[in-house]
């Protein structure tokens, strides 16, 4: 697959992290215990981690999702 | 023969030869259980009375003279299948207050009008998110061939009750690997088949654009029949294929002549111990299969169904999260936490790469018919082990056990993992991974493997009376 040129640079701060499990929390509704704050911060790096391989791909315009729904 | 150890075949051929009933393979199936799983740990339901009641109603239909595919096979499913009066937990505590289910999955009836015989449901880690086997809620299942070890998951009592010699076939389910791993540390064989092969009806789903349910068996034959038993179209599951069923018993002997077989490199020949490699080149030597092959955005295959199954993941439980996040498996749910806030243009943009990835390995079987890989980095760790070292990297042990196999369903491909053991210890798994709907090859080269003794499911040694 084609590596974009200018990939979505995504933030490695920590504080990042932090606003964004504050604010995404609050977007879903869902209040987190402080006991399980660092275990969801562990996880979300992880997956930030894997934005970024995925975020690198240049795609084409016309590229379909793989999930097609058939009326 | 000892009935533990027969594989559903031999049973097959024994009751339909009227030389044992299915009442009395069954009883010797539930005598076992209840004899050795508090070391295993595997069923989280054992159907004694359904099973009885089932095994008659075979017995008849053999006196009969009909000859059933699976006749009086023991069999058990991960319990995340709904079995008629039980609440499918699915791993999970909070599960246990569903309304008990009013019918069995549609695989369990496919097997069961086959003349198989569902004898309980089995531990799995919680809501399917898991590669160990442990559950906080109902106790890890462990390792028939070493209870101090992992059996691996999510379907972890379907690979423990098969090892054990319980039953010889379980059903599991693999979003990410979840057949494969146990089947790895277990020493069984098993089948992912293609994706939308077999119906998920009455299951509890996980990934639902990533989730498969198949069999896990101590021969590449029980896989074959059982597969055979549970194909064809099904209007309950949108994604069920509308194929007709393509038999693949008749086809498991046809050996490999003839098959183009290669080792995937790159990706697939990193991050390991060196007995996942030392296994991949046995039995690539046995199939004279001395070509590799690399797939070059396995990383991203694999980063891309990790935001697919943490995001679906969170959407399918995030009321639950809201309301009873402390009645989850902690280590499920922080990772559920986490994929609720993945945001949409990730998963949007892992789902195209799922389409461009898949015509990447299209041209990958225009040269070859079947690829190689292993199935797990590492033979089974310990219970309770967080990290393990991979290429000298310190590595949580939880989510990287799947690194091999995740790229490989993201896509679809049909799969059988098939069992080495590389000494006395431990066994570790091999995936023969062949192109969409071709389960037939797979099982070709599985039972090609087994037949030459390559590979092989051995009797637990600590689970005698």
């Amino acid at each position: 697959m084609k590596e974009k040129k200018h990939a979505a640079a995504l933030p490695a701060d920590p504080m990042a992290l932090e606003a964004f499990i504050d604010t995404g929390a609050a977007m879903c509704g869902l209040s987190i215990d402080p006991a399980y704050r660092e275990g969801v911060k562990v996880h979300l790096n992880a997956v930030t981690n894997a934005a970024r391989l995925v975020l690198a791909v240049d795609l084409e315009d016309d590229a379909e999702p793989a999930p097609v729904f058939r009326p | 023969m000892n009935i533990e150890w027969m594989t559903a075949s031999q049973i097959v051929a024994a009751v339909n030869g009227k030389v044992e009933s299915a009442a009395s393979v069954v009883s010797a199936a539930l005598n076992r259980i209840g004899a050795f799983d508090l070391k295993t740990n595997t069923f989280t339901d054992v159907l004694a009375a359904r099973a009885h009641e089932t095994a008659a109603k075979v017995d008849k239909r053999v006196a009969r003279s009909e000859n059933l595919p699976l006749a009086g096979v023991p069999f058990a499913v991960k319990n995340l299948f709904d079995v008629k009066g039980l609440p499918t937990r699915a791993g999970s505590k909070i599960n246990r207050e569903r309304v008990p289910a009013h019918h069995d999955s549609v695989l369990i009836e496919r097997l069961e009008e086959q003349g198989a015989v569902l004898v309980g449901a089995l531990n799995m880690g919680e809501y399917a998110y898991d590669f160990t086997g442990e559950n906080v809620h109902d106790g890890a299942a462990r390792n028939p061939h070493d209870t101090a070890h992992m059996t691996g998951g999510s379907s972890s009592g379907s690979g423990g009750a098969v090892a054990a010699g319980y039953v010889p076939l379980a059903l599991g389910s693999d979003t990410n690997g979840s057949i494969r791993v146990p089947s790895s540390f277990c020493g069984l064989f098993g089948l992912k088949p293609t994706y939308g092969r077999l119906s998920r009806a009455r299951s509890f789903p996980f990934v639902a654009s990533l989730d498969h349910l198949g069999p896990l068996a101590r021969s590449a034959t029980d896989l074959a029949l059982s597969y055979d038993a549970m194909q064809g179209p099904d209007h309950e599951d949108p994604v069920c294929a509308q194929r007709e069923v393509e038999l693949t018993f008749p086809e498991i002997v046809k050996g490999v002549n003839g098959l183009r077989i290669a080792k995937l490199e790159g990706y697939f020949a990193k991050l390991g111990e060196p007995e996942a490699y030392a296994a991949v080149n046995t039995v690539a030597g046995a199939l004279n299969a001395a070509e590799t092959i690399e797939l070059n955005d396995a990383a991203v295959a694999r980063a891309s169904a990790y935001l697919i199954t943490a995001s679906e993941g969170a959407a399918l439980h995030l009321d639950r999260l809201r309301n009873r996040a402390a009645e989850f498996d902690p280590d499920v749910r922080d990772r559920l936490i986490a994929g609720a806030m993945i945001p949409a243009v990730w998963t949007i943009q892992a789902q195209k790469i799922r389409r461009v990835f898949q015509a990447q390995v299209k041209k990958a079987f225009e040269r070859f018919d079947v690829l190689l890989a292993p199935a797990t980095p590492t033979r089974a760790p310990k219970i309770g082990q967080r990290t393990f070292k991979l290429d000298g990297q310190e590595m949580l042990v939880r989510p990287n056990i799947g690194i091999y196999t995740q790229p490989i369903s993201f896509i679809g491909l049909p799969v059988v993992a098939v069992p080495v053991w590389p000494d006395d210890g431990l066994p570790i798994g091999v995936q023969v991974i062949a192109p969409p709907w071709r389960e037939d090859l797979a099982l070709r080269v599985a039972y090609q493997l087994e037949r030459e003794g390559v590979c092989f499911s051995k009797p637990a040694r600590g689970l005698t009376a």
